[in-house]
């Protein structure tokens, strides 16, 4: 039985959720990321006529490592709308967690 | 034994021999003495260590005056003064260490200063160590393996080489008047085309008919009278001719099928990504069905 982990209310408020949308063509290198450093994910849906999925990503900001890979993470779709750009229509890749995504 | 205390000169019984004040009185103003210091109301020994009042002035402009009392000190700093009062009856407050001879004093600052530095010393060598240990402690952890889009890292790869990139920005500082305008019609065009091919890449089934239509455009595009002019060191028109040629390949496999999945490869889509932004900024942007593909006349937009 593994012991209690007891944290502090600011340990608590550091533990984070991001919901993102990720296009096909970025889906392989985000999944090296979340499975490289075991970073707690939840795929919540696919949105099967833009090709892209809808993650919800568990991030621990006490983290170096966690916190790294959502700047690796935000960074790769950040470039990836630039270039993109009003190509994606309305689609926003990185969302809030209330953000409702309906078209699955 | 008989000796004569060294600061009032009186007589007395020392029980030993290295004693030389006959009270702690005599040896309290003794160290006063050595220190330059007189209290108030005591009997003068030298009149030239008398200090009755203590003028510091401070580099700026205020002045601090100190003067001594037996029961208080008023201290003037600029225009405020402070009084300090003393207690006699708190001890603890102005009572005085019983001092031992001179040297024997010498020596316990001089202990005293050694053990502070040892005890600097070792807290500095523990902050040190500290230090060291949490460096270690980082260095131990594995470090972040920074992870690259393969997809963007061909885009910018084709920024890096820059194929045509300042010669699109000014066709008409680059090219002659005629062929410029041949440029920018093309470019109106081809961004058109380049970004519906994205798009179309997009997604997990397009139409058939979605496919023919845009091949067709393309076969109008490089078939046309305003195409053939175009200069020769123009960047993009291989590639124009590259993607047709891929096209017709594609719908004469697929003409058959309603949906189909069309998937073009990442260096192609980079490549397609780096035109369209850099048409982007300088082509309007017109919509596939509004667009004219036919060219009776050379369009100069």
């Amino acid at each position: 039985m593994k012991p209690p982990i007891y944290k502090t209310k600011e340990m608590e408020s550091k533990l984070i959720i991001k919901r993102y949308k990720i296009p096909e063509d970025l889906l392989m290198d985000i999944l090296r990321i979340l499975f490289g450093n075991n970073i707690k994910h939840k795929i919540i849906g696919i949105q099967q006529v833009q090709n892209s999925v809808l993650l919800n990503v568990n991030f621990d900001l006490n983290s170096i490592k966690n916190r790294e890979a959502k700047e690796n993470m935000e960074g790769i779709l950040a470039d990836y709308s630039e270039y993109m750009k009003g190509l994606l229509g309305d689609t926003v890749l990185m969302l809030d967690e209330d953000d409702d995504e309906t078209e699955y | 034994m008989e000796s004569t205390c060294l600061y009032c000169e009186g007589h007395f019984t020392a029980i030993r021999s290295s004693k030389k004040y006959c009270s702690d009185n005599c040896k309290q103003m003794a160290y006063f003495k050595r220190n330059g210091l007189v209290l108030s109301g005591t009997i003068e020994v030298e009149s030239s260590i008398v200090v009755p009042e203590v003028t510091v002035k401070p580099s700026i402009t205020n002045e601090i005056i100190v003067k001594y009392d037996k029961e208080k000190d008023t201290v003037k700093y600029a225009n405020e003064e402070l009084t300090v009062k003393y207690n006699k009856d708190k001890k603890s407050e102005f009572e005085f260490l019983p001092l031992s001879n001179s040297e024997e004093e010498e020596e316990s600052e001089s202990n005293e200063f050694k053990e502070a530095e040892k005890e600097v010393q070792k807290t500095e060598l523990n902050k040190s160590r500290v230090k060291i240990e949490e460096e270690k402690k980082v260095e131990d952890e594995p470090r972040y393996k920074w992870i690259n889009s393969k997809l963007i890292s061909l885009i910018e790869k084709n920024y890096e080489q820059n194929s045509g990139g300042i010669k699109i920005k000014e066709p008409f500082e680059y090219w002659e008047y005629e062929k410029a305008k041949c440029i920018v019609w093309v470019n109106i065009r081809f961004r058109c085309l380049a970004e519906s091919l994205i798009k179309l890449s997009n997604y997990s089934r397009i139409d058939c008919h979605t496919l023919l239509c845009i091949t067709d455009a393309f076969k109008r595009l490089v078939t046309s009278a305003t195409f053939n002019k175009l200069p020769s060191d123009y960047p993009f028109k291989e590639f124009i001719i590259e993607l047709f040629i891929g096209l017709n390949k594609v719908l004469s496999d697929k003409v058959h099928l309603n949906l189909l999945a069309f998937k073009i490869t990442k260096e192609r889509k980079a490549q397609l990504i780096f035109i369209r932004h850099q048409l982007m900024l300088h082509t309007p942007e017109i919509k596939f069905t509004e667009i004219d593909f036919i060219e009776e006349k050379v369009h100069y937009d």
